[in-house]
């Protein structure tokens, strides 16, 4: 059951292919891509760009989740055509991940979370019950409120039949406990 | 000058004649000497001193340009203040109290500023490097180097090398503060600066030195409807929230609420 007024959850049906097939996926990368558990999706014609764009920082995010797991991890884009769009708005975007199976989410959120927690949330902010008490909290002073993730996780099982989309868009600050929520909404 | 020199040296970063010039240029002679014997972590904690003095410096000048009416000036060495701190935080473990203390300060002080709006940009990122060792970002075969991570007193950013850039929209929550937005009535008023800085003014007449201890204290308090006679239903709220007047503070009998600002401190 879904808790969390940030978190959207939908019956989808993800289709990998439309990617695989797409003119920014190159054929010799196909093989590794079908057989990773943990993708990254661009983002198409984001902005009416015309090209497929990854925000910015997912090369960090990238790098820290192949270097967190044993899980084969790949992205979406053929080297060349990688590129990422600043939107410069305080927010943390993070994008669209393709998970497969129960092991890879439990993997990846666990990855997500503690690099969120490690490089978001601000711990120097003091919090009773989990809420902030800082002063300039309460200021409806946009810039100084806390930090705000977004990210949308598409997870299938890994016989296809089974397929659900979580949308995030909240404090980063709720995002461990929201992990937890999308785990046991999978296995429901 | 060995580390225990550099540390009773730090003893004094709060005096008001600290001369932060000269001992960063000793602390960046130190870090070469260090970088030199190829001596990273030497290097690297010279470098935490580094910032450590840049904060305290920054904030003195956020102090002096408030005390100047340079609000602007401040708000933008404020960000850069802040800048240091995160970059600091995310090389080192232990907690630093007087910083904690600026940034604290800091935020007391971004909290009365009246900039409610700011220009943001929107960037295509297609080449990126590497600020250590010049390699480019490719997305599978990165270099070894982690940004915010500090190699021989060195902090890796990640350069852009080619942008395109998309449009500007205007945000209340930038990434760059500094992008503060000045309308003007005419355009020969290009460089004019209406905003209301009332309350920075009010803690200038209260703050007598850089550390001195205050905080701020915000309180609920309402105007009445009455004061806002030309409101109608279908305008934004006064209070901020970012609702309409209807849906907001229309339907508190108690009128349209506002922030008031408390500053409490300690004259010592």
């Amino acid at each position: 059951m879904n808790n969390n007024r940030h978190l959207q959850v939908s019956e989808t049906y993800f289709s990998i292919n439309n990617y695989i097939n797409s003119d920014f996926v190159s054929s010799d990368l196909e093989e590794d891509i079908l057989s990773s558990s943990i993708l990254f999706l661009p983002l198409v014609d984001f902005r009416e760009s015309g090209r497929p764009l990854f925000h910015n920082g997912t090369s960090d995010f990238y790098n820290f989740c192949k270097k967190s797991t044993d899980e084969k991890v790949d992205i979406c884009i053929d080297d060349d055509k990688y590129e990422e769009i600043a939107l410069c708005c305080a927010d943390y975007n993070f994008g669209d991940f393709l998970i497969i199976g129960q092991l890879a989410l439990n993997i990846f959120t666990s990855i997500l979370s503690s690099y969120i927690y490690d490089r978001i949330v601000n711990k120097r902010l003091q919090t009773k019950n989990g809420e902030p008490t800082d002063q300039s909290f309460i200021s409806t002073k946009s810039y100084l409120a806390p930090p705000t993730v977004r990210f949308e996780i598409n997870v299938k099982d890994s016989i296809g039949k089974k397929s659900k989309k979580f949308s995030y868009e909240g404090p980063a600050s709720e995002v461990s406990e929201v992990m937890e929520q999308i785990k046991q909404i999978w296995n429901e | 000058m060995n580390n225990v020199d550099i540390e009773n040296l730090l003893e004094s970063l709060c005096e008001t004649n600290f001369d932060y010039i000269s001992v960063l240029k000793q602390l960046n002679v130190k870090k070469e000497q260090y970088i030199s014997l190829h001596q990273e972590s030497e290097a690297n904690l010279v470098w935490v001193y580094e910032q450590i003095v840049k904060i305290n410096q920054g904030f003195v000048e956020i102090y002096n340009l408030i005390k100047s009416e340079k609000y602007y000036d401040a708000w933008c060495e404020a960000e850069r203040v802040e800048i240091i701190i995160n970059s600091l935080y995310r090389n080192i473990t232990n907690k630093v109290e007087n910083i904690d203390f600026i940034e604290h300060q800091i935020r007391n002080i971004q909290t009365l500023y009246p900039y409610t709006l700011f220009a943001s940009y929107e960037a295509i990122y297609k080449r990126k490097k590497c600020s250590i060792c010049d390699q480019e970002i490719s997305i599978r075969n990165q270099c070894e180097h982690i940004k915010g991570k500090i190699y021989y007193g060195r902090e890796c950013i990640h350069v852009v090398s080619e942008v395109k850039v998309l449009g500007i929209s205007l945000v209340k929550n930038p990434v760059h503060k500094f992008a503060v937005l000045f309308p003007s009535k005419k355009e020969s008023d290009s460089k004019a600066d209406n905003y209301n800085y009332n309350a920075v003014k009010f803690l200038s007449e209260i703050w007598s030195s850089p550390y001195m201890y205050w905080d701020l204290e915000i309180q609920n308090k309402f105007k009445s409807h009455s004061d806002f006679a030309s409101l109608s239903e279908a305008d934004m709220c006064p209070c901020d929230s970012g609702n309409f007047y209807k849906e907001c503070c229309q339907q508190n009998l108690q009128g349209i609420r506002y922030n008031h600002y408390v500053i409490l401190y300690n004259n010592k």
